[in-house]
């Protein structure tokens, strides 16, 4: 089985989410199995990979697990489906709080919250404060959004959490943790316990145990021995320790999604990048590390010499749909015009774009950029500032647009004719392959990684020196200024995209696969499984 | 007779007292005669099924109200040791066995949980503490004697309990029990049950939970004898049926003196009875006629009867060739008992017979209760003729009385006196006050004992010196001790309750 890992997925996401489903939807398309994995407990997990196409079947969720609720026939628990268990009930709504309070005669015997009005307009109940017939507060209840008992939190007379437990959908404990001080008399999470449907009990010290316990089991569960158990780890933090330790056979792989460097730009010196300082450190320890770009590859292979093998496979995936589409030729498009598809945050240096437009303005008046993408407000706003402070200097407020967000992406990128980069620092970046899909001409700085992978110098765009925003404006300006160029390089977009086609792409990951396979039959020659026979009670004969 | 009746109680406890003791001598009794009885009892007990073992009531006597809700009413079929129990995943865990009672569940050298084994059992499990990373008790698994795990205990982080869920034999929960705040007092607040018959029910206390289960348990025929003042409430809001009963095991008035007096004080636990609950009940049974009379002159609307509340099986070896100095105490080795003042009574027949010897047989109120006695028993310095021996059932209970020579009481108040009768059954003589109720109805004075005023120290201890002296006294009286255990055979107790139950 090839398990991706992950920690959770919400409705906004982050690039390696959509990596994730690029390649699900890659590896459904040619019928090989898959996981995806997730660490944490989402109720809302399920609603959002679905709204995402990805069936239940494909989600194993370490909580699910436990729970017995991977695959859950879905129902929809509407306040009046809650059984208190008292009499002459009435209810009585707060429409702004968007919750359901619940009396019996007059004392309060719940809080019934609904689930929030951007997952669903319907009434369905996403927690239940519950209260005793004392008043006390006792319990808070969270139900799933497949419509069962998920989790309780138990309070203590002075309103802390004690204990939460997760049931299984019919009712059973399954998983539980408990808060208490500890030796500085700070309250913390101070241990797990789970219980198995014979009634083993497993106790964990922290929620490292309980992924240990999981993957332990999940690997047995899997073993087959034409199909390799590969676990990608798209997200490291927990299972980099885990799987480098489990007792039976895997197929580890590290996978990269951002420069291994702190500084992308001194790959080989600068200090490492900490999410992936302890898996690379241990990275020998694992079967593989994959990039997503031939330049990250030489980087890493430069820099530590690994002695596992490595592979270069673009997270990016373009359907042969859109390759094969209906091309738009640059005339056909917003004249002199830049697109930005991206967060508008501190790393992305849109302010540059901006500067660079500014200086090419007097040969190109009408150059002109729409951004799409929410702002990022970290940092006491700095993205926001230093663009309105580029925007005021070069008089381009009439010219840039930024617009909160838009769900066709791929409908302004066609519409554009240059697809502009200036960031710090990048893993792939998605939104660049896409526009290139789309016969965008791209425009970057040579920023480590991605941008100058994909943008090929002198065919499909330009890669000018880091940070030399002037030449990024000479490049915008020579496009511009030469609608054959610009047509030429565009056809070249096009053309290039072909790297990321789906068979592509996918006879990367065969090679990964393959490999695997070969070093599987090694792996399991010396493997066996845990005894079963002879464990069991012999001596004593039960009378009945 | 089609009815059926059932006898409600606490508890059947490791140490009991003569209300237990009553309940498990009439179900005896009536299933002897074939009367359809069982013990009701409202606690949760673990041991309940091996306690009644001790006391040779049959796991179909007995109806627990935990039992009923969990759906195992049966007897233990089933072993749970720990070294073949399926809690233990012994691929990862190690099971370290320290001693007979307890082991521990051990992980790359943490120790994860400590195992209590089950009392008087080779290695079952018991209880099952789990620690946290700070080494609290996270939560506790209480499995039942049975060999399942019965309940899951959770602990708030001050170490009290928080939670418990009650569990089937599947393991899925059938009752939550929530110990929150009522005022400043952390107590239990709420009794769910889950699922019962596709229902949630919630209960803001045992006793509602408890007329809950009697209403479920009883329908139009069936008769319910309330032994415990403390369910007076709880079984006076049963609805399935009108005939409810209290039985009465000890004199009703603060001051026994006092009983029958209409205006003297009650015990505060039959407030309820004779207060709001009088017409809930229709009619209260008192072990001795003298109460009947007194309570009925109190209150004359309410219904009396008469019935000896323990009744004698069968007659053991005869006291009447006892020739040692060994008088005997039996019961609970409580204040109320007044206990002390036997001791006191020693040292004075110690000066006419040295090796006179008191056996105190019963369960403490409490340790310090029992540190008072002993300090007396120092004071006294009689501590080579005193022997307080704790709770004892069964053969010690009857090697013990069969080497008696007198059965001595001092209480200053009594309902009938279970002990002054079991007593009879081994033709012991016996020495009591002569106080409200029972000793007068057990003892003839002279004849098979003595009947002493109610704190006349120095006659007591003269009648405990002339039965141990006169070994013609000695053997007349036991003669008639054991004549005057007719009177509670079972046959002529089985005929009070069949004259009862032509009342029904």
């Amino acid at each position: 089985m090839n398990f991706f890992l992950n920690s959770s997925f919400n409705a906004k996401n982050s690039g390696i989410e959509h990596a994730q489903l690029k390649r699900a939807k890659l590896f459904e398309k040619f019928g090989e199995d898959y996981r995806l994995v997730f660490r944490e407990w989402n109720p809302l997990l399920h609603f959002h990979l679905n709204n995402n196409g990805i069936a239940d079947k494909y989600i194993l969720n370490i909580f699910d697990y436990f729970q017995k609720a991977t695959d859950v026939q879905k129902k929809t628990i509407r306040p009046k489906d809650i059984n208190f268990g008292v009499s002459n009930l009435r209810y009585e709504e707060e429409i702004n709080h968007n919750r359901v309070i619940v009396y019996s005669k007059n004392q309060i015997v719940a809080r019934i919250n609904l689930f929030d009005k951007d997952v669903t307009n319907d009434h369905i109940v996403k927690s239940v404060e519950l209260f005793d017939g004392f008043a006390n507060l006792y319990r808070v209840d969270f139900y799933d959004y497949r419509g069962f008992l998920s989790m309780a939190q138990w309070y203590t007379p002075d309103n802390k959490i004690a204990t939460e437990t997760w049931y299984t959908p019919e009712g059973r404990p399954a998983i539980e943790d408990y808060f208490r001080l500890n030796a500085q008399g700070k309250m913390e999470k101070s241990g797990f316990k789970t219980i198995d449907e014979n009634g083993t009990v497993r106790t964990h010290n922290n929620i490292v145990g309980l992924l240990q316990e999981f993957l332990e089991d999940v690997n047995v569960e899997f073993m087959d021995k034409d199909h390799p158990n590969i676990y990608v780890m798209d997200r490291s933090d927990y299972f980099e320790e885990i799987l480098e330790n489990l007792s039976s056979p895997t197929y580890t792989v590290l996978h990269l999604h951002n420069s291994h460097a702190g500084d992308a730009q001194e790959p080989d010196t600068s200090i490492m990048n900490n999410n992936y300082e302890y898996s690379l450190t241990d990275a020998n320890r694992y079967d593989a590390i994959v990039s997503a770009t031939e330049k990250q590859t030489k980087d890493v292979k430069r820099r530590f010499d690994p002695a596992v093998d490595m592979f270069t496979i673009p997270v990016g995936v373009i359907k042969n749909e859109d390759l094969q589409g209906q091309r738009i030729p640059m005339k056909d498009r917003k004249k002199h015009s830049i697109v930005v598809t991206a967060r508008v945050a501190p790393e992305k240096q849109i302010n540059k774009i901006i500067d660079a437009m500014g200086m090419a303005k007097k040969e190109v008046p009408d150059i002109n950029m729409d951004v799409y993408g929410y702002v990022d407000h970290s940092n006491d706003d700095i993205a926001m500032k230093r663009i309105n402070a580029s925007l005021d200097e070069y008089d381009l407020k009439d010219a840039v647009h930024l617009h909160s967000y838009t769900n066709d992406v791929t409908g302004v990128q066609r519409n554009a004719q240059l697809y502009a980069l200036a960031s710090v620092m990048e893993g792939f970046n998605l939104a660049l392959m896409e526009a290139q899909a789309q016969g965008d001409v791209g425009v970057t700085f040579d920023t480590n990684y991605g941008p100058n992978e994909l943008i090929v110098d002198n065919e499909n765009g330009y890669v000018v020196d880091y940070d030399d925003t002037k030449a990024l404006s000479d490049r915008m300006v020579k496009l511009f200024t030469d609608d054959e160029l610009l047509q030429k390089m565009s056809d070249q977009a096009y053309e290039l995209s072909n790297r990321f086609s789906e068979d592509s792409v996918w006879a990367d990951w065969k090679r990964l696969i393959d490999s695997a396979k070969k070093t599987w039959q090694d792996k399991l020659k010396t493997y066996h499984f845990d005894i079963k026979k002879g464990l069991s009670d012999m001596e004593h004969t039960e009378e009945v | 007779m089609s009815k059926k009746f059932l006898f409600v109680n606490e508890n059947i406890f490791t140490f009991n007292s003569g209300t237990e003791f009553s309940a498990m001598n009439r179900i005896k009794l009536f299933k002897k005669n074939n009367v359809d009885a069982k013990i009701v009892t409202r606690n949760y007990n673990p041991s309940l099924h091996q306690e009644i073992q001790k006391y040779g009531i049959a796991d179909g006597d007995i109806i627990n109200m935990y039992d009923y809700f969990q759906g195992e009413m049966g007897p233990k079929r089933h072993h749970e040791y720990l070294r073949y129990s399926n809690l233990v995943d012994k691929h990862e865990y190690k099971i370290n066995g320290v001693d007979n009672n307890k082991s521990y569940i051990e992980k790359l050298g943490q120790r994860v949980a400590k195992v209590s084994i089950f009392p008087l059992t080779i290695g079952e499990i018991g209880n099952v503490d789990y620690y946290d990373n700070f080494a609290n008790v996270s939560s506790r698994d209480v499995f039942d004697y049975r060999g399942f795990k019965s309940k899951t205990i959770y602990m708030h982080p001050d170490g009290n309990i928080g939670h418990e869920l009650v569990l089937n034999k599947d393991g899925d929960p059938v009752m939550e029990i929530t110990h929150m705040n009522i005022g400043e007092q952390l107590m239990p607040t709420m009794y769910k049950l889950l699922n019962y018959k596709g229902k949630t029910l919630r209960f803001n206390t045992e006793d509602e939970l408890f007329t809950f289960f009697l209403n479920e348990i009883s329908d139009k025929d069936t008769i319910i004898i309330n032994d415990r003042p403390s369910l007076t409430v709880a079984v006076g809001e049963v609805k399935a049926t009108k005939h409810k009963y209290q039985i009465m095991h000890n004199e009703h008035t603060e001051d026994p003196t006092q009983a029958g007096n209409p205006n003297a004080k009650l015990f505060d636990n039959l407030n309820p009875l004779f207060d709001n609950y009088q017409k809930s009940y229709e009619g209260v049974i008192t072990p001795t006629e003298a109460q009947k009379i007194d309570l009925q002159k109190r209150y004359p609307k309410m219904n009396f009867y008469n019935i000896f509340d323990a009744a004698i099986f069968e007659m053991h070896k005869p006291a009447s060739d006892v020739t040692n100095h060994e008088i005997t105490y039996m019961g609970r080795v409580f204040r109320d008992k007044n206990v002390a003042e036997l001791i006191s009574i020693i040292p004075a027949v110690k000066q006419t017979i040295p090796d006179v010897h008191l056996t105190m047989m019963g369960y403490f109120e409490s340790g310090q209760f029992k540190n008072e006695l002993d300090e007396i028993i120092k004071q006294l310095d009689v501590a080579d003729n005193v022997s307080m021996i704790d709770y004892k059932t069964g053969q010690d209970k009857q090697n013990i009385l069969e080497k008696t020579r007198v059965l001595v009481q001092s209480s200053k108040g009594e309902g009938l006196s279970m002990a002054l009768i079991e007593g009879l059954a081994y033709g012991i003589p016996e020495i009591a006050y002569d106080v409200n109720y029972g000793p007068n109805e057990i003892i003839d004075n002279d004849k098979n004992g003595s009947l002493v005023e109610s704190g006349d120290l120095g006659r007591f201890a003269s009648q405990v010196i002339d039965i141990l002296t006169n070994d013609e006294k000695h053997k007349q009286q036991s003669e008639h001790a054991i004549e005057k255990a007719d009177k509670f055979s079972a046959d002529n107790v089985m005929k009070q309750w069949n004259q009862f139950f032509e009342t029904i």
